[in-house]
């Protein structure tokens, strides 16, 4: 394992708030590391300390104890304007201006770069010029940032991060306030920095599915601290299911989802193949039935060209029904007579 | 610049024009007839002794008075608003102007003024500038030292309000102990004045206006990070104790001066930098800060012009005049398209 | 001032102690004395300002008399009164000229006196400080037990002032002296300060030898010098220059003293708001300035306002100011012994505007700015 590829590290940290008179520990003894070309991704419940340890990181809050290294150097010996430089940080604060363009946003990112008053160099243009590129907001670039919609902002914010050209990317929760399209398109985007830029880049968020899927190694924030590791691993020791399953909830190791726990279930009999019969049961799954094939009550699906029947035996009454919502509401109502 | 459009440019040239043109119309206005031929002619040394009088002592100097304190104001006005994140934001909310009036109230309302100078002495006229500027002076160190020890912005606006509000209250005692000249004296300085400026403070009040904007437009790189928020700015590299510093020191550098020579000027520092987002429909202080000091200047001269309207040798006084332009766009901001506080 | 001095010499010579004879006052309009039956009846109008058509009634009874019919105990004043509270200078200058002093028992504003006697007494407590219009001092002012008040109005009373305190007991008599247009009808304001105190034999001669004086020396200088140079009035405040009206006190002085004031053409009652560029380019023909605010030398104009450096007038040096007798507490004697001495303003006057009729006066409330 060579250290140079080592962009972020922390050793024995210690993470909180200093106030007046008392500082507030929220989590120490946090020894984490993150390399070029990964993307982490930080997991955790609400209210655990992610954006703490974030903000630490990057220097927007003190160290109360231990180390934080970037590219190997100490935090608190890197100079001001050197570190700009090194991380980028993009945050959860909503952008609250007017009649500034898009474009010249994404050029604040190279604020660390740009002269007294702020004038881009051929250099400088071609760095905002690529971050829209990548973030897919070149059409957009001249309208202002109080036109255009949520998801669009938060890829300028992302742009702008880019256009600052650092190693390291550090978010708090990029993905929030996002349609589930964007949200994976922000994921992938930030995936594809990582691949073919050779960036790493840290990130919180509350999206298990993409993390679990796309991210090479989690940090996963409990209330005891934090396990590291790549998101197999920490499914396979069952660190995820610890971490989240609950009364209502239950996360498969199998399939890397969560799913509800179901309470007593009726048995229901099911016949049929495919789509439409899997789909049959999950939708039964959800209203209380299980599959038992000796169960009195039986639910026949027929594919035909002309479409899919549901057949339903009761002893013996037989019906009919042209879709899975008919099926299920009729099940419904019979069940409580 | 790259990326500034032909239009903003044009819009300067006009603003440009436009600040000439009233600067000129200034001059022509007064509240003694005087025709045009007459005054130009006096510019040049060539009028009547009376009229040079008039446009060299009363109407020249209230003109350039005017506009380099609308710069001033409105340029400090401006630094507030992007410091502060609020589009309320003023001079006045640092407590600078009321500091300058305690200086003069300790002059003008008490029997034993803090400020006499001997009358032979060369500073003679300075009195009343010199307490108005030491009691400016003294505010914007109290509001900086505060800014040094408070990391959050929020709690320096709120100590410069309740400053200012302490200040009038002693100012208020004060009156109410003295006696009838005192108080005309004090009232009429509160409302503003542009006349009663001698050559020497002209200069002075340049010098210092100068100095104020260089510092302020030296600030135009972070103040656009500022725009973004404060988390922004630090990660971006802002030093955000120094910048405050120098921001706060340059505001009150103009806003002071101005207030020593010319009394508290109303509203100019909050509705003008709204005029010139307006205008220029951006908010990058590039081309904001030249923007709106221009806007300032036209603001302040067309109000010395409106002032003279009345007529006969009446007039309105300035804050007066400056009020009831201003208000309509502080209230055009609070009920504008999208409202306050939604989008700065 | 033609129809008063017809007035005056027919009542000449003569006291107006007729039963039942209404004497209207000689000069003054704002207080008229009626003799009735073994009383005077004192009648004061608009003693504040836009006042229109109020009159005030006193019944001025010697001490034993029966109050006559249909009148309240509130509107008597038992003469001569023993203790006296005064709210403006004018009225100790008064009460000095009849050698009344030792009735006051309270003033307001003590350390704007001018009378150093006064301030002694204060001083020593004998006298008491009853505070300002709109923070008096009540109760203090109950339990010194005037017989009267004597009070100004500015504008109409309400709770918070003098109007608590006729509910309180206290008989407050509003004069209206400072709101008089001319110099003899303020003067005259004496008379009633002689009635109340039992020397009014000294208050009508002290009043017949002042107007004789006056109207003698407005006569001289009628007959005189026909020539009236330009007199400016006030000084410039900032960017405003509040202009006299033409029949004010002052200007009536100038008037009579041969002068011609610059905004004699101003027919407001109040004080009008100017444009000093206005103010100025008239003043530049004034050929004589008084009253310049409160500058005691020429430089103190020029601090004030550098504009003013310009004017003729300012540098013939032909600036006069009325603070020739000040306190170092800030009390002034112009506005307090020059009412009971109207003749004595009117010689400073004629020496300012027309020297060479008044060749030995020395200034008395008057004094040159250099």
């Amino acid at each position: 394992m060579r250290t140079e590829n080592i962009i972020a590290e922390t050793v024995d940290l210690s993470i909180g708030y200093r106030t007046r008179n008392r500082v507030k520990i929220v989590m120490d003894h946090l020894t984490l590391e993150a390399r070029k070309g990964e993307l982490v991704a930080l997991i955790g419940r609400n209210g655990t300390g992610k954006s703490t340890l974030l903000r630490t990181l990057v220097g927007l809050q003190p160290e109360l104890g231990g180390r934080v290294r970037l590219q190997g150097m100490p935090l608190h010996a890197i100079g001001s304007s050197q570190l700009p430089r090194i991380v980028s940080f993009t945050s959860t604060e909503p952008v609250a201006v007017r009649n500034i363009r898009v474009r010249d946003v994404v050029a604040l990112g190279r604020f660390p770069f740009t002269n007294w008053i702020g004038s881009l160099t051929p250099d400088d243009e071609e760095a905002v010029s690529e971050a829209l590129e990548a973030t897919g907001l070149l059409t957009l670039a001249e309208r202002s940032i109080d036109n255009i919609s949520d998801g669009e902002r938060q890829r300028t914010l992302i742009a702008r991060s880019l256009a600052q050209d650092t190693a390291l990317l550090v978010m708090d929760e990029p993905t929030a306030f996002l349609d589930l399209p964007s949200r994976y398109s922000i994921v992938s985007l930030l995936r594809q920095l990582t691949r073919e830029r050779g960036k790493c880049v840290i990130y919180s968020t509350h999206d298990l599915d993409t993390a679990i899927n796309e991210a090479d190694r989690i940090w996963l924030m409990t209330g005891e601290g934090i396990a590291e590791g790549a998101p197999e691993d920490l499914i396979l020791t069952g660190t995820v299911a610890r971490a989240f399953e609950s009364p209502q909830l239950s996360f498969s190791s199998n399939t890397g989802t969560f799913s509800f726990i179901r309470k007593q279930q009726t048995g229901i009999a099911l016949e049929g193949k495919g789509l439409a019969t899997r789909l049959t049961e999950r939708a039964l799954n959800r209203c209380g039935y299980t599959r038992d094939p000796q169960a009195s009550l039986k639910v026949t699906v027929n594919e035909s060209r002309e479409g899919t029947e549901w057949v339903v035996k009761r002893d013996t009454v037989t019906e009919h029904y042209r879709s899975i919502y008919d099926l299920v509401s009729c099940l419904a109502e019979a069940s409580v007579q | 610049m790259k990326g500034r459009s032909p239009r903003l440019t044009l819009t300067m040239a006009g603003l440009i024009l436009l600040v000439a043109l009233l600067f000129v119309a200034d001059l022509l206005i007064g509240s003694t007839r005087m025709d045009a031929a007459e005054v130009l002619r006096s510019l040049f040394g060539n009028g009547t002794p009376g009229g040079e009088i008039i446009v060299t002592q009363f109407r020249l100097p209230k003109a350039i008075t005017a506009l380099i304190a609308g710069a001033a104001m409105s340029v400090s006005g401006l630094l507030m608003q992007t410091l502060f994140r609020n589009p309320l934001a003023g001079p006045d909310v640092l407590g600078v102007s009321s500091g300058a009036g305690l200086g003069v109230a300790l002059t003008v309302l008490t029997l034993t003024p803090v400020f006499t100078l001997s009358a032979g002495s060369a500073m003679q006229g300075w009195g009343i500038i010199l307490a108005a500027w030491a009691g400016a002076g003294a505010v914007m160190i109290i509001i900086m030292a505060v800014s040094a020890r408070m990391r959050d912005i929020m709690t320096v606006l709120i100590i410069g309000l309740l400053l200012a509000s302490a200040i009038s209250a002693v100012v208020s005692l004060m009156q109410y102990f003295s006696n009838e000249a005192m108080l005309r004296t004090y009232v009429i300085w509160t409302m503003g004045n542009l006349g009663n400026i001698s050559y020497p403070q002209i200069r002075a009040l340049a010098l210092s206006t100068a100095a104020g904007l260089i510092i302020a437009f030296l600030m135009v790189k972070p103040l656009n990070a500022m725009l973004l928020g404060e988390t922004f700015s630090r990660t971006v590299g802002v030093r955000m104790k120094r910048t405050r510093a120098i921001l706060l020191a340059s505001a009150s550098i103009l806003a002071g001066s101005v207030t020593a020579f010319c009394g508290p000027l109303a509203f100019i520092g909050v509705a003008v930098p709204h005029i010139g987002r307006l205008i220029f429909g951006t908010t990058d202080h590039r081309t904001l800060m030249p923007g709106v000091a221009l806007c300032g200047s036209a603001v302040l001269l067309l109000s010395d012009i409106i002032s003279t309207m009345p007529g006969g040798g009446h007039i309105i006084p300035v804050n007066t005049v400056t009020s009831l332009t201003g208000i309509p766009v502080v209230l055009w901001i609070i009920l504008g398209r999208n409202g306050i506080g939604r989008r700065f | 001032m033609a129809v008063t001095v017809l007035l005056w010499s027919c009542g000449h010579g003569g006291s107006p102690s007729n039963l039942t004879e209404t004497v209207t006052a000689y000069a003054a309009d704002r207080f008229t004395l009626e003799e009735m039956n073994g009383y005077t009846k004192l009648t004061v109008r608009d003693p504040w300002q836009n006042a229109h058509g109020t009159e005030l009634y006193w019944y001025l009874l010697p001490h034993g008399a029966a109050v006559p019919e249909g009148v309240e105990e509130e509107q008597v004043i038992r003469i001569p009164v023993r203790r006296i509270i005064c709210m403006s200078t004018t009225h100790l200058a008064m009460l000095r000229a009849l050698d009344a002093t030792d009735l006051l028992v309270g003033v307001s504003g003590p350390v704007l006196v001018y009378d150093s006697l006064i301030l002694d007494a204060v001083s020593r407590g004998k006298i008491m400080d009853v505070g300002y219009e709109g923070n008096l001092n009540n109760e203090l002012i109950v339990t010194l037990k005037p017989d009267v008040l004597i009070a100004y109005g500015v504008a109409e009373p309400a709770a918070g002032n003098t109007g608590r305190l006729p509910a309180l007991g206290v008989k407050v008599l509003y004069n209206a002296d400072y709101l008089e247009e001319h110099p003899l009808a303020r003067c005259e304001w004496i008379r009633v300060f002689g009635l109340l105190t039992g020397r009014e034999a000294r208050a009508d001669s002290l009043f017949r030898e002042v107007s004789e004086a006056y109207l003698g020396l407005a006569e001289k200088v009628r007959n005189g010098n026909p020539v009236r140079p330009d007199v400016l009035l006030g000084s410039p405040w900032e960017d405003v220059w509040y202009v006299s009206p033409a029949n004010s006190y002052t200007g009536r002085l100038i008037e009579d003293a041969g002068g011609l004031y610059l905004f004699s053409d101003l027919s407001e009652a109040h004080s009008v708001p100017f444009s000093v560029e206005a103010v100025f380019e008239r003043a530049t023909g004034a050929e004589i300035w008084l009253n310049p605010g409160t500058a005691e030398s020429l430089a103190d104009i020029g601090a004030a306002d550098h504009r003013m450096t310009r004017l003729p007038v300012y540098t013939s040096g032909r600036v006069w100011n009325n603070r020739n007798r000040m306190t170092p507490g800030g009390g002034n004697d112009y506005w307090e012994g020059a009412v009971v001495r109207p003749d004595l303003l009117l010689m400073d006057f004629v020496s300012i505007i027309h020297p060479e009729l008044l060749p030995e006066h020395r200034h008395y409330y008057y004094k040159r700015l250099q």
